[in-house]
């Protein structure tokens, strides 16, 4: 039985730095390639996210000022002078005489429906270029309130007809920058 | 009997170090496959809004061009491209092209490229427009 044992050969040295050197290796490999996956992961995770906040608002906007019928807010012509804020006719309610206001918030974009009036007629919405007989423009309310983008880093909207809209939304250090370009070919 | 069973660790090392091996190159081209992925999607996005924004800007171009207008209007077989280089920022360009079917009416093909470190990413959006018989210049745009 003794000899037995004597006979059976441990490992070696070399084979046990050997073990342990692969095993390090496959592990830290393994360490590494976790880190970029979760890295990969959370990167595409952040720019879907960027990329629907984006896209809500984008698609929103771009159908109303299409079929808008009045752009209440005069634009710069530039990129270099671009405004956050832009108030026009809402196209769906063009017998209300609803106004939509699409405009930065810290980072989010506010949409606010707003309706135009005077004083002594509270109840009856106007045009905001209407005049009472003094000359003052009328009063704005807003009906309604409601965020449409969040993670918004920038908006820019710019130019007379054709109207470019400029948008960077920020996650997480990571920048989604998205333009798109409308004609609101109903802008009287 | 006595089986001499020397080398038999090497094998099984090298049989689990070649799987260990398969499954990270599968894990790493996974992950690979999953940014490439996020990446086409924002790409893909952005170009989308690039082409609709030239729809829009030749849409524009026609309404406000008496020549480009009575083309589109009278006649036929009447076509136009319009390019534009560096669109937003540097990189951006679009092109759009319009073939009449008809009078006033037109398929419209809008391509746009974005390029980024010598690669060019394209989208390419197909739309019909027709004009409206009002007598201000209006058309109507209708996306395939």
């Amino acid at each position: 039985m003794i000899n037995k044992f004597k006979n059976q050969r441990g490992f070696t040295l070399m084979e046990i730095v050997s073990f342990i050197g692969l095993t390090a290796l496959i592990l830290l490999l393994t360490y590494n390639i976790s880190l970029l996956t979760s890295r990969s992961s959370n990167n595409g995770s952040v720019i879907t996210d960027n990329l629907e906040n984006g896209k809500i608002f984008l698609d929103k906007i771009t159908t109303e000022l299409r079929l808008t019928p009045y752009v209440v807010t005069i634009l710069p012509l530039t990129g270099e002078e671009k405004i956050s804020d832009i108030i026009f006719q809402d196209p769906d309610n063009l017998n209300d005489l609803k106004y939509s206001r699409y405009y930065l918030n810290g980072q989010k974009i506010v949409k606010q429906t707003i309706v135009y009036y005077f004083p002594i007629q509270p109840e009856i919405a106007v045009s905001p270029n209407e005049r009472d007989e003094e000359n003052n423009p009328p009063l704005s309310m807003v009906k309604n309130e409601e965020i449409i983008s969040n993670n918004v880093l920038t908006l820019g909207f710019y130019g007379a007809k054709l109207i470019n809209i400029d948008l960077k939304l920020n996650k997480n250090n990571k920048i989604t920058h998205l333009f798109t370009s409308v004609f609101a070919r109903n802008n009287q | 009997m006595k089986v001499k069973q020397q080398g038999f660790i090497l094998l099984m090392v090298l049989v689990i170090i070649t799987t260990l091996f398969l499954i990270v190159t599968a894990w790493l081209g996974s992950t690979i496959a999953k940014n490439n992925l996020f990446n086409s999607q924002f790409l893909s996005a952005k170009s989308y809004y690039l082409a609709e924004g030239a729809i829009q800007d030749a849409l524009f171009e026609i309404s406000h061009n008496q020549d480009l207008w009575d083309g589109f209007t009278t006649s036929g077989d009447w076509q136009a491209t319009f390019e534009k280089d560096n669109v937003f920022s540097e990189g951006q360009s679009w092109q759009v092209k319009i073939q009449n079917t008809d009078l006033g009416q037109a398929d419209v093909f809008a391509t746009s490229t974005i390029k980024i470190s010598n690669k060019n990413y394209r989208k390419a959006i197909a739309a019909k427009i027709t004009a409206t018989e009002d007598e201000e210049r209006s058309i109507i745009l209708n996306y395939d």
